[in-house]
């Protein structure tokens, strides 16, 4: 856990202070090319590298911060636990995270089945440029975006939704400069299917 | 693939008479070489009013940084939608004969082009419905005027717009890979990693090269056609997952399922992930998937043994490679990618701002 909350803050430092950090909103209607210019990626570390850096354990309670229960985007999170969700079959190995892909839905949460080992992959790909999208899972649970810290950012840490409190949802936001695929790793338990949630940021 | 829509219809009847025949009803001349005419094809390729959203263009999901590939994993459309197939690179593609990763029948670019611009399953651009609107508009761009006037032409009309974007997407790749120069009698300019993985590709033990031959590294040698199935998937006795059962779903017969066409090997450092549905995630995966005869999937949706898959091709057999040997290999095919191709002027996207 120890590790895990390390890791966040590390994102958030590489958020504040890194090359990585200030111009999302550089490139114009006509540029897609919204990589902040000069961010220089760590291209000696490959995603199996980050996964192995990474903690494997879920938060075991509740995240310090709170999202405000008039945010929207949590309280989208919320309405999103009474549809039914999309069922998706994790994958146990990084290298098979593009055996299965989804994009983020607006009116659709996922349900992921996990491996025995309560670690699984899978492609979450993000069909534009400059998106921040808002991921909901519960305190028992864990995501990770497994890439380039000069495509996909921390916006928001991870925080527990006072929108719908007693449903135990996290919240963390991620901008993606760039469109693209990207590996996401969920932590969890198998026997349980993990409640997830993309929502975009209109 | 292509669907019966009108506009597309017409627009693959226009092009086959235009492709036929040299002088078109607007009265310009068709030279494929002449460069008014391949600049005016850079504009359109990397034009986005051409998409329903404004948001895609041949460019963007073929972009030159990436040898003309998007890096996903399945290319999206403007309408979201995922692509049931990667992107394919469209360095070299004028060396292709069929195009696209199954359809033996999308022969030629003019008509190809169609497909993402006006197709509908899947949507890639999605202006089928608004095509006239956007030609339209594009006639009345002052830049698009200039270049048409350069081709003596007096408007931009699908023709055209098939006719320009193919003879710039022609232009498209080289043959000056490190490889090459190797081959040209440079023979530092790959390394002797390199050339005894050069040695395994073209052996009896591998078979690498009975596939992917010829310049390209995508000619069969021995068949008369060049749709396999490499042992990717063999879910519930052999199939491969929905919407991605390649030559199959356009003729039916099982044989044909897991049947697609064989890739060059040119640029491949360019232009990953690999396979069809982009599910190789590198080129180590790929080999070591070649060298087991298959691939194993044990988690996930599609959990299956392709090593078993009654349908593989005989050739797809466990090589027993080693480590050392998988580097020889690996450090081969790199030597055909050429890097300076993500930086050529020629092929840049002529609309990006410069402040
Ligand atoms: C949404 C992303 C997308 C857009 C936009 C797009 N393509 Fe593609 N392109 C693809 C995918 C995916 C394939 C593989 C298709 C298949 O196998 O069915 C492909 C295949 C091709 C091929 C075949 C290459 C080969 O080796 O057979 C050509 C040529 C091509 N595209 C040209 C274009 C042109 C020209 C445009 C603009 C009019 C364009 N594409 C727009 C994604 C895209
Ligand atoms: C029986 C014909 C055949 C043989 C033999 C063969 N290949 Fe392939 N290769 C294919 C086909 C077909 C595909 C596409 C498979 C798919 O996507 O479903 C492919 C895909 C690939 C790819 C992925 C390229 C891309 O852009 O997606 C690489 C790399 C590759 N082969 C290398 C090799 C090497 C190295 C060998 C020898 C060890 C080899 N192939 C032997 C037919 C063959």
């Amino acid at each position: 856990m120890m590790r895990l909350y390390k890791c966040i803050f590390l994102a958030i430092l590489s958020l504040n202070f890194s090359a990585c950090g200030d111009n999302a909103t550089s490139h114009g209607d006509g540029d897609h090319n919204a990589r902040p210019d000069d961010c220089i990626p760590d291209e000696s570390l490959t995603l199996g590298d980050m996964a192995g850096q990474m903690s494997g354990e879920p938060p075991m309670g509740r995240p310090q911060l709170p999202v405000g229960p008039n945010d929207a985007l949590a309280q989208a999170a919320c309405t999103l636990l009474d549809t039914v969700p999309m069922e998706l079959i994790a994958v146990s190995d990084l290298s098979s995270a593009g055996q299965v892909v989804v994009t983020p839905q607006p009116e659709t949460a996922f349900s992921v089945r996990l491996p025995d080992s309560g670690i699984g992959y899978f492609t979450l790909e993000i069909p534009d440029w400059s998106v921040t999208i808002s991921s909901s899972l519960t305190y028992q649970q864990s995501l990770m975006i497994l890439d380039d810290n000069c495509d996909v950012e921390q916006t928001q840490r991870l925080s527990w939704n006072g929108a719908c409190e007693e449903s135990g949802l996290t919240e963390q936001r991620h901008l993606y400069h760039a469109w693209g695929s990207f590996t996401v790793r969920i932590t969890g338990e198998a026997t349980e299917p993990v409640r997830l949630s993309f929502i975009k940021l209109d | 693939m292509l669907n019966s829509s009108s506009p597309l219809t017409f627009s693959v009847f226009l092009l086959l008479i235009l492709t036929t025949g040299c002088q078109t009803e607007a009265g310009y001349t068709v030279d494929r070489v002449s460069s008014p005419l391949i600049e005016l094809g850079r504009h359109l390729f990397y034009e986005r009013r051409l998409s329903l959203n404004n948001d895609r263009s041949c460019g963007i999901c073929h972009e030159q940084a990436k040898g003309f590939t998007d890096g996903f994993v399945r290319a999206v459309g403007t309408t979201e939608a995922v692509h049931p197939r990667n992107t394919l690179t469209l360095l070299n593609v004028s060396g292709r004969r069929a195009l696209s990763w199954v359809d033996p029948n999308l022969i030629g670019l003019e008509r190809q082009i169609l497909v993402p611009l006006l197709g509908s399953d899947p949507v890639e651009m999605g202006a089928s419905e608004l095509i006239d609107e956007m030609l339209d508009e594009l006639n009345g761009d002052p830049r698009y005027q200039e270049l048409l006037a350069t081709l003596d032409s007096p408007a931009l009309d699908i023709e055209l717009l098939a006719l320009s974007i193919s003879a710039f997407v022609s232009t498209l790749g080289t043959y000056d890979a490190p490889y090459d120069r190797y081959l040209a009698g440079d023979s530092t300019a790959i390394g002797e990693l390199a050339k005894r993985g050069e040695r395994l590709f073209f052996s009896h033990r591998t078979s690498c090269s009975n596939c992917h031959g010829g310049v390209d590294f995508d000619q069969p040698t021995h068949d008369r056609h060049g749709w396999f199935n490499t042992g990717l998937y063999s879910i519930d006795g052999g199939l491969y997952p929905n919407s991605r059962q390649g030559l199959y779903e356009l003729t039916g017969a099982p044989a044909d399922i897991g049947r697609f066409r064989i890739p060059t090997l040119r640029h491949l450092a360019l232009t990953g992930p690999y396979y069809h549905d982009g599910t190789g995630a590198t080129l180590r995966d790929v080999l070591s998937h070649y060298n087991a005869g298959g691939r194993l999937i044990t988690s996930g949706p599609y959990i299956g043994d392709g090593r078993l898959n009654p349908y593989k091709d005989h050739r797809i057999q466990p090589l027993d490679l080693t480590q050392p040997e998988l580097d020889e290999l690996e450090s081969f095919l790199l030597t055909l990618t050429d890097v300076t191709t993500v930086h050529r002027s020629e092929w840049s996207d002529p609309w990006l701002r410069t402040d």
